[in-house]
């Protein structure tokens, strides 16, 4: 215990230095505003921004780097809270009832609780890295493809739980995401797939394309189709901050929240995508009345929001124990580190004490000023609601345009925005959610490469997955979960039939 | 300090006229553009931010990388070899796009030897044939030994069946009949994290990805790709020391579109030979898993001469495995 707090007393000492202190509102500033940006997301930024940290310390430039990501994951969900629009597949949860909450006038509330919510989990996440990271690494070393495999499943049954309407059209959703999720070129064999010889599609279809286009595009499209319903965001903006009410029922989501996002953000493989998605599903079972979910409930914005950000944090665990990076954005962080002349593994905790606690304390430090930022924010925010929808439209296609152009420099990139948007309006126009199938998009690809892994893994036997105990035992549990969720619908389904 | 500094320019305004015979003196007149057919942050990304920096100084133009990423490097190649000729944009060529793809892409959109002019080859990057201390093999022959015993129970973690490192492990079962099965992996770090837990025993990995693991004892050094040894792991000796033909490697090449005029492309190559001699480039270059080039391949005709040598070899080791384009 006295280690642990004169290690903590250390990283303070680091990350309170002006200059550290500086890089940390520098990132956390520049994170948010990228984050706001539909299409322009964390991996581009760090990546543009890698040589200037040439000439900065190791130990700020990590700081720097560390504030874009968390500011990035915060400015994301503002997007999709406002305008319906999901940067990074963390945030596609928070836009299914942040926007409702939006569209009744409590926008602010939404923000709000996100900002306050993501605060206490990103403190607890890094009590947790400093206090457990070590242990709980060999936790993380102990999935492999077959374990992923069964965790992938247990997240598309969390996506059956998740889905408001109708169960079958949930499934349908969840196939038809899985199925774009499978074009592009076979990892096992290199041959092309479903890409009709068009080689803008040979690396697949990109998440930031999709979600753009299913989700922005299509709001914005649903919005023109309905003259009447034209005004809804721009009803009163009501109070700003959340009232008694809706911190109390805030609360509890956002411990539960924190811990799901902890737990799964140290998986290898970005475990973290999964953490809102679960505490959807979780907060809207253990509600009481789980028909407002999908309408606006503070549940599910305060409780995604901070498993989103616990997850994000927790992510840094594999990084700085193991020097395995979880996601795209740890592995740009191990370049910045590598470049820096220090090698991401078990030897930065020991070696090089000053930089691996001082980046731990900056994380708490950047959370304290991602809410001192966004807070005063909110209202500014909340106001660019009422600018007019004539005016608002054409500058948030433009934005999407401009950000999803940044990224690959693909002209078609621009036009699949466009192309998946109108399939979206068919979508929501037909009753089908969205979510699912963003959802069943981003696993089917890890299933898929996990499954075929883990099949090659043990030469083509299929028990794998039940001989190994940590497999076998989340399979149960999405067993158990997939019957929870449809036994229920069977009986009402019948119910209905009898009342026709 | 004047006279330093007036004894300076007097260095080069005489280097200057020393190499003004070959250069083109109104050469660039605007902003330069390097494609890099690989995503932002990417090593040779990183690698191109490095020498372009050093170029926009040199130069006295900006040199922009543009990351032009996807299809296996396809998108970006194909965007140069269609580019104009007017000495204003070139390719920073990976291996795989340049000798690998002609081999292994059906109807590739772009010719290597045709399209473009070699400027400089910059860099080979080290690739590393590792094992899991808890294999008892401390070469490729103990290895293959091993192997032996009980074919078909290593699994040998590669980057995919038409990249290098499936290549070079095809190319090791095909030549020793040794029976490892490859297990492909998108992301390089989960390849890491199985071969550290042992899940996967055997796997091919770029230097700089496995440096603290191989320091930390988690996985043993046993073979380098290529036909070199690397100056940072003397003991280790190459793949070609046991199988002769298997020379395939990683490296980047400047490229400039077929039909640029000569005197650009001598000058380009020259300002990235300086470049590259640079100290801190020297310095950081290693710990991106990379070594930088120096003396003849660095010159235009240097590295043609070795980027037609390595499409011969490479097109014999891919031919030899009944690899076909699609």
């Amino acid at each position: 215990m006295e280690t642990f707090l004169s290690n903590l007393s250390l990283g303070f000492s680091v990350a309170l230095g002006l200059q550290n202190l500086g890089l940390a509102f520098l990132g956390c500033l520049v994170g948010t505003l990228i984050g706001v940006l539909p299409g322009v997301g964390p991996v581009a930024t760090i990546a543009m921004l890698l040589p200037i940290t040439f000439s900065l310390d190791p130990t700020g430039s990590l700081i720097m780097l560390a504030g874009i990501y968390y500011g990035a994951q915060y400015g994301g969900s503002t997007t999709a809270i406002l305008v319906n629009i999901p940067g990074e597949a963390t945030s596609v949860v928070t836009a299914i009832d942040g926007h409702e909450m939006a569209k009744k006038g409590r926008a602010g509330a939404a923000l709000a609780v996100a900002a306050l919510g993501s605060f206490f989990a990103g403190s607890v996440a890094t009590l947790v890295i400093a206090a457990l990271g070590a242990p709980l690494t060999k936790i993380a070393l102990m999935f492999g493809a077959t374990e992923y495999f069964s965790l992938m499943i247990m997240g598309l049954v969390l996506a059956v739980v998740l889905a408001g309407g109708s169960v079958l059209k949930a499934v349908a959703m969840i196939l038809v995401g899985i199925l774009l999720s499978t074009v592009g070129t076979d990892l096992e064999t290199g041959d092309e797939r479903m890409t009709f010889g068009l080689i803008f599609l040979s690396d697949g279809i990109d998440f930031a394309v999709l979600a753009m286009g299913i989700f922005g595009v299509a709001e914005i499209m649903r919005n023109l189709a309905q003259p009447e319903s034209r005004d809804v965001v721009r009803k009163p903006i009501g109070r700003l901050l959340p009232n008694r009410e809706e911190l109390r029922q805030s609360w509890a989501p956002v411990v539960r929240g924190t811990v799901m996002g902890s737990i799964l953000g140290i998986l290898p493989g970005n475990g973290a995508v999964l953490a809102p998605f679960a505490s959807y599903a979780m907060e809207k079972k253990l509600a009481k009345d789980p028909t407002r979910f999908g309408k606006g409930a503070i549940e599910g914005v305060a409780g995604p929001e901070s498993a989103n950000n616990a997850g994000a944090q927790t992510s840094f665990i594999p990084l700085l124990t193991l020097g395995i990076p979880g996601n795209a954005v740890m592995a740009l962080m191990v370049g910045a580190m590598t470049i820096q002349g220090i090698i991401p593994g078990p030897q930065v905790m020991t070696g090089n004490p000053s930089l691996f606690w001082g980046m731990i304390a900056s994380m708490w430090v950047g959370n304290l000023m991602l809410l001192v930022i966004n807070l005063p924010m909110v209202g500014l925010w909340v106001r660019l609601l009422k600018v007019p929808y004539r005016l608002m439209f054409p500058a948030i296609l433009a934005f999407c345009c401009i950000g999803i152009y940044s990224i690959n420099s693909l002209p078609t990139d621009v036009m699949f925005i466009g192309l998946f948007g109108f399939v979206g309006y068919l979508l929501i126009k037909c009753g089908f959610e969205p979510a699912p199938l963003l959802l069943g998009f981003v696993l089917g690809k890890l299933m898929e490469e996990n499954m075929r892994r883990a099949l090659i893994l043990s030469r083509g036997s299929l028990s794998t997955f039940i001989t190994e105990p940590i497999s076998a035992g989340l399979l149960l549990v999405s067993v158990v979960l997939l019957a929870a969720a449809i036994i229920p619908n069977v009986r009402k389904g019948r119910d209905e039939m009898f009342v026709e | 300090m004047l006279k330093f500094s007036r004894r300076m320019i007097v260095a080069c305004l005489g280097s200057l006229l020393a190499f003004g015979a070959a250069e083109a003196a109104d050469w660039p007149q605007r902003p330069v553009t390097v494609v890099v057919s690989q995503a932002a942050g990417s090593s040779p990304d990183v690698l191109a931010r490095i020498i372009t920096d050093k170029l926009s100084r040199t130069l006295g133009q900006q040199f922009i990388v543009e990351n032009r990423p996807g299809a296996g490097n396809v998108v970006g190649t194909q965007s140069v070899a269609r580019a104009n000729a007017d000495g204003y944009t070139f390719l920073f060529g990976t291996s795989a796009a340049l000798v690998t793809n002609p081999f292994t892409v059906k109807s590739l959109s772009y010719d290597p030897a045709k399209d473009f002019i070699a400027v400089s080859k910059v860099a080979r990057s080290h690739l590393l044939l590792l094992v899991n201390p808890k294999i008892a093999a401390n070469n490729l022959t103990e290895l293959l030994a091993l192997e032996k015993e009980a074919p078909g129970t290593l699994s040998i973690a590669v980057d995919g069946p038409r990249n290098i490192s499936g290549l070079i492990a095809q190319s090791i079962n095909k030549q020793s009949g040794s029976k490892f099965v490859l297990v492909p992996y998108n992301n390089i770090n989960n390849a890491v994290q199985d071969s550290i837990t042992g899940r996967t025993p055997v796997t091919i990995q770029s230097a700089s990805v496995v440096e603290a693991f191989i320091k930390d004892g988690s996985l043993r050094p046993i073979a380098v790709a290529g036909n070199q040894r690397v100056p940072s792991l003397p003991d280790v000796p190459s793949i070609s020391e046991n199988f002769k033909d298997i020379d395939l490697q990683g490296w980047f090449m400047v490229m400039a579109p077929a039909g640029t005029p000569v005197a650009i492309v001598d000058s380009m190559s020259k300002a990235i030979a300086r470049a590259l001699a640079e100290p801190d480039v020297l310095a950081r270059a290693p710990t991106l898993g990379f070594e930088i080039e120096s003396g003849d391949i660095v010159t235009p005709a240097g590295a043609k001469a070795y980027l037609d040598a390595q499409l011969v070899s490479t097109g014999k080791v891919i031919h030899s495995l009944g690899v076909e384009p699609n």
